[in-house]
């Protein structure tokens, strides 16, 4: 009997213990005042960018601890989506979330806290489109700090260029007898991923942004005053389809891989792709000379040249931190110039914050031409709060053409699948 | 009277007892439940529910089924990928019982290089689909793969196509390597088969004068239908979930221009990348529908073989 009960209180003390640990384990506070704050992001490079970043902050505050924890990008909203359901207490306090159509599904999940811009005084400083791509759009409201934006633009080898005694062209007439002048040459023009999904998209936009009229033929669509079948549509599309007769045969097939081969081996001469393809195209091939212009408008078509470009998403904090205080803390230093500066610079990317100054040149370049002619990109930052999504479309309208359907078809292909879910807002 | 307690007592000596099967046969139920069963009824729980990312806001009913049928995109891509399931089917079906089939019958004449050429032939079998995928992606590529440059530098241009970039012949091309990947899986079985055939009716055919066509037909094939059966059902199992091969070689979103669209793409993009608020709802339903279409196959495609196994008695 005895025997019995000495077994049972061993069992009692192990099962107590087993409690404690457990609780010690997803308590990320203690009687210290120590504090430890779970920062997640997509990319495992996202989460040392901006461990590089916090050091001076870490510093100030010697009771903070953060986790800095990168999921794969194609994990990454999966993961999030489930740690935040089940109140493990293992889920982030602060998590960097892409723009637009994601960090809505997070916000219309109830899963971030709102944030007062009161509270962040250098809010003026950032990118206005940045700090839209994690704002609730139905309301508004702020939910994340940006860090970081992205654009399009066409990339060139100079050194092909003088070879091939190019210069820049200043409009699309310029840019076409530029690409014919290579076709005679053993270089392939341009590439890009033509065929893959978003970098398609994003190509789309820098090849037929300024022909299908900008900000302004953005807004009439969006306020239901025009679709995708009207001439300046497709006549963007007409310019995607002209292009792409000077890229690699079968561009549908080309992946991000193919196009950055092709470019630092000095087998393409131009490239058209975002700001995030500078550092790869220096891993891949250091001593290629480079540099970029925005996409050339005819004097003809309704919009000048334009630069579009997206915010890249930002830091967000969620609903259900258990310091919120800090968590808030923490987010207004990330909005200030030194840790902004100390990621783009080590990330290669360009900033959501005016102020910052890039050590990058040819980043410096682009990112001088955004704040000069940028627009918003319209796929990317307008068209993927649906089923299908703006990306998907223009992608597969882009893939149809290549294989031998017209402008038209693809254009009506694209508003089609638009007419599923999108629905015009109105004019105050 | 004696015969039967004979064989009644004898029987119960062989038979185990209940707490004893029990008791083996608990681990393999319990992974069963916790891995198959419960996610299996989940799901339907889920479909049946409205979510809002992965909150629950009200009971659906079968609405999220409705909207599968009614809703643009899916009930134009629905009918896609499950067209190109089936032809996915159909196709390694064929390459597989043919091509497989051969294959074993052949390994049954080397007798001393048998056991190297199941292992070649079944190594891709035991590679992920997702590397297979990624490697026949570069050895296809139209830009820098080595197939086209092969194929140019022997002449053959005009057989240089863009494999995987072509909608005319993507499909078939998925449908090559996918059956190139699990051929050693049919070789393994129909080897075995053949191995536990009885020598002597083939010996016995011979003798009556019966050519090797002949012998196959009426010995051979007949005798292997039961292994024919169960590898078109695994391989209509395999067809109509296919997913990380065709996520390697054609994208999520089955390109070029939905060419290579399947049904388990359409899942995964339901599920994980509209970022459709009822993501959840609506996925599990195709989930469920995925579920049936297998079933129902499998016991269809069963029914044909006990029957036709049933003729040939």
């Amino acid at each position: 009997m005895n025997k019995s009960k000495s077994r049972l209180r061993v069992a009692g003390a192990l099962a107590l213990s087993m409690v404690m640990l457990s609780a010690c384990a997803t308590d990320s506070g203690n009687e210290d005042g120590n504090i430890t704050l779970r920062l997640w992001t997509f990319d495992q490079g996202n989460a040392d960018y901006l461990e590089q970043a916090v050091q001076t902050y870490l510093a100030e505050n010697p009771h903070l601890t953060i986790e800095f924890q990168g999921y794969p990008d194609a994990d990454y909203v999966r993961v999030l989506t489930t740690a935040w359901a089940s109140d493990s207490g293992n889920a982030p306090d602060l998590a960097l979330i892409k723009a637009y159509g994601i960090v809505q599904s997070f916000i219309d999940n109830g899963n971030l806290q709102k944030l007062d811009p009161a509270d962040f005084p250098e809010l003026p400083v950032f990118d206005q489109k940045a700090l839209d791509g994690v704002s609730d759009r139905n309301t508004g409201d702020l939910y994340g700090i940006p860090f970081t934006i992205v654009t399009g633009e066409i990339y060139y080898n100079t050194d092909i260029f003088d070879e091939l005694g190019l210069t820049v062209p200043k409009t699309y007439e310029e840019f076409i007898a530029m690409l014919q002048k290579i076709e005679q040459t053993e270089y392939v023009p341009i590439v890009w991923p033509s065929g893959e999904t978003v970098h398609g998209a994003q190509a789309a936009d820098i090849l037929m942004n300024a022909r299908r009229g900008g900000t302004e033929w953005q807004d009439r669509f969006l306020h239901g005053e025009t679709d995708a079948t009207d001439a300046d549509f497709v006549g963007g599309l007409e310019v995607i389809k002209e292009v792409s007769q000077y890229t690699v045969d079968h561009p549908q097939t080309v992946t991000r891989e193919d196009a950055l081969a092709l470019f630092s081996s000095g087998k393409a001469v131009t490239y058209a792709n975002g700001p995030w393809i500078i550092a790869q195209i220096r891993r891949a091939n250091p001593d290629i000379n480079f540099a970029s212009f925005s996409m050339p408008a005819s004097p003809s078509w309704p919009s000048g040249t334009v630069k579009p470009g997206a915010s890249d998403g930002g830091v967000t904090l969620s609903a259900k931190s258990a310091h919120p205080e800090e968590a808030k803390k923490l987010l207004n230093w990330l909005s200030t110039n030194e840790p902004q500066s100390i990621y783009v610079n080590i990330s290669g990317k360009l900033p959501a914050r005016t102020d910052v100054v890039l050590e990058d040149k040819i980043a410096q370049q682009v990112f001088d031409d955004y704040l000069d002619h940028g627009t918003t990109q319209f796929f990317t930052v307008y068209t993927r709060y649906g089923v299908p999504s703006g990306t998907d479309l223009i992608s597969e309208a882009a893939e149809r053409m290549f294989l031998g359907a017209t402008p038209t078809e693809a254009a009506k292909g694209f508003q089609d699948g638009m007419d599923a879910w999108f629905v015009p807002m109105k004019r105050n | 009277m004696k015969t039967k307690m004979a064989k009644s007592s004898g029987a119960q000596l062989n038979r185990p007892p209940g707490w004893l099967v029990l008791l083996f046969t608990a681990p393999a139920f319990l992974l069963f439940a916790i891995f198959l069963l419960g996610p299996s009824i989940s799901v339907f729980v889920i479909s049946a529910f409205e979510w809002r990312g992965t909150t629950q806001v009200g009971f659906a009913g079968l609405n999220n089924f409705f909207q599968l049928f009614d809703r643009v995109p899916f009930k134009h891509e629905i009918p896609r990928a499950l067209g190109h399931n089936l032809v996915f089917f159909v196709g390694v079906f064929l390459l597989q019982n043919s091509i497989g089939l051969f294959l074993a019958i052949q390994l049954q004449r080397f007798k001393r290089a048998r056991r190297v050429l199941q292992v070649i032939y079944t190594t891709p079998y035991l590679i992920s689909p997702l590397v297979v995928g990624y490697l026949w992606l570069l050895l296809l590529s139209p830009t820098f793969g080595p197939v086209n440059s092969l194929l140019r530098g022997i002449g053959l241009d005009q057989f240089a196509l863009a494999w995987l970039g072509d909608p005319s012949i993507a499909l078939f091309t998925v449908i090559m390597i996918a059956s190139w990947q699990w051929m050693g899986f049919p070789v393994l079985l129909y080897s075995a088969a053949l191995a536990g055939m009885a020598p002597e009716l083939d010996e016995a055919a011979r003798v009556d004068g019966a050519g090797g066509m002949k012998r196959f037909w009426f010995i051979t094939l007949p005798l292997m239908t039961p292994v024919v059966g169960t590898v078109s059902i695994l391989t209509f199992i395999s067809a109509m979930e296919v997913f990380p091969l065709v996520y390697a070689l054609a994208g999520p979103t089955g390109s070029p221009a939905g060419a290579t669209d399947v049904l388990g793409l359409l899942f995964y993009r339901t599920s994980f990348q509209t970022g459709l608020p009822n993501a959840l709802g609506l996925s599990s339903a195709l989930g469920v529908l995925m579920m049936f279409l297998v079933l129902g196959g499998a016991f269809v495609a069963k029914k044909i073989f006990r029957r036709i196994e049933e003729g040939l008695e």
